[in-house]
């Protein structure tokens, strides 16, 4: 085998002949939702307007961190069965399996979540307040659970359950 | 630096000459960079644009020696052969002048790895490396080149030659040219050129 690294005819010939026999793979999981994830007015900092920011309190659980290393044993195999060489060590338990740091691959959801005990939750299951009958909620914020999808279909998919609820309560002079 | 943002810096850097060169008329210099550098505006933001301008026009980075040490470098690590042009045929110098604009944390080590170089090359050779041999420069190279075998005492040349390697290969494989090389087609458009002869022919329609 060569050694690394060069210059030259040789490496350059090199540049091509190894062009497009690099694969890599990113996986996605869906993080458990808890109680104790959440996020908060800052107190102390604000944005460009002027508007304080969000902070935020997340720490990975066990089910995310075992979720990594199943991606990891998945992917070895994978690149193992196709007859590839790994380029790199797989990341270990020391940094949870290679999980990124909480916030790094996110899509804005949850925070205004639906639920039945008015005290955990300011919307019922319809998307509609639990202390204003007349205020419904149709956005990504209603989630209770983030999956590893985009969120854009289940936001339609919530909206049009909402809106009909809307016209049937409106029906019933319910609100 | 992102393979978008590469080829960001290419079209800007293959532009640059241009500036470089109006930048020897003391008067025009900044106003070509300002008004006549056309630069990418599409789903850009004002402030990436203004940014883009100032950039091209800022004075050289790189002297003229710099310059010559880069370009001699560069062709030695991507050199013309029976398939494509070398590094400076594409243009590879004057994306690195672009990108230590670009990327500052470029700068230092660059700026001191080319002044190791001339050291190294004043001590065995009694020349700047540009002066020394295509043999004396060589026989340099190979031992900053190969990072696993090179001694203790050329690890500074070592640092120094992997990030001009990288940019080198960055400039080159993101110009038209490396991009020829490599053969890849991405999304190339089809060319339309009308209905088939073939199927005309069918149709008696060949004079139409």
């Amino acid at each position: 085998m060569k050694p690394a690294g060069g210059f030259g005819a040789s490496l350059k010939n090199d540049y091509r002949r190894f062009y497009g026999t690099m694969a890599g793979f990113g996986c996605h999981g869906a993080s458990t939702a808890k109680e104790d994830n959440y996020c908060e007015i800052d107190p102390t900092v604000v944005d460009k307007y002027g508007i304080p920011v969000l902070r935020f309190r997340y720490k990975w659980g066990t089910d995310d961190v075992n979720q990594a290393k199943h991606m990891q044993e998945t992917v070895k195999n994978i690149l193992h069965t196709m007859g590839g060489i790994p380029l790199m060590q797989p990341a270990g338990p020391e940094n949870n399996y290679g999980l990124d740091k909480p916030g790094k691959g996110i899509h804005e959801v949850g925070t205004v979540r639906m639920g039945d005990d008015p005290k955990k939750a300011p919307l019922n299951k319809w998307g509609q307040a639990h202390d204003c009958k007349n205020l419904f909620v149709t956005d990504g914020s209603v989630f209770t659970q983030q999956s590893e999808k985009n969120p854009t279909w289940t936001i339609l998919a919530l909206s049009m359950r909402t809106a009909e609820y809307l016209i049937d309560q409106r029906k019933k002079q319910n609100v | 630096m992102n393979r978008r943002e590469s080829l960001k810096a290419l079209g800007i850097g293959t532009l640059s000459a241009t500036a470089l060169l109006a930048g020897c008329k003391p008067d025009t210099e900044s106003k070509s960079a300002d008004t006549d550098v056309p630069v990418p505006t599409m789903g850009r933001q004002d402030n990436e644009i203004a940014r883009d301008k100032a950039l091209l026009g800022e004075k050289p980075f790189f002297d003229a020696r710099e310059m010559a040490t880069i370009t001699i470098l560069a062709d030695l690590i991507i050199p013309k052969d029976a398939h494509s042009g070398s590094a400076s045929d594409a243009k590879v110098p004057d994306f690195i002048e672009f990108i230590v604009k670009d990327e500052p944390q470029h700068q230092l080590p660059m700026k001191g790895g080319l002044r190791w170089l001339d050291v190294q090359c004043l001590n065995r050779y009694n020349n700047d490396f540009k002066d020394c041999t295509q043999q004396q420069q060589i026989e340099l190279l190979n031992e900053i080149a190969y990072p696993f075998k090179a001694k203790p005492e050329m690890q500074s040349g070592v640092t120094f030659f992997n990030k001009i390697r990288d940019l080198t290969a960055i400039g080159f494989f993101t110009s038209k040219m490396g991009i020829e090389y490599l053969g890849y087609k991405g999304n190339t458009p089809g060319k339309w050129e009308g209905v088939p002869a073939d199927v005309l022919k069918q149709y008696g329609l060949e004079g139409v």
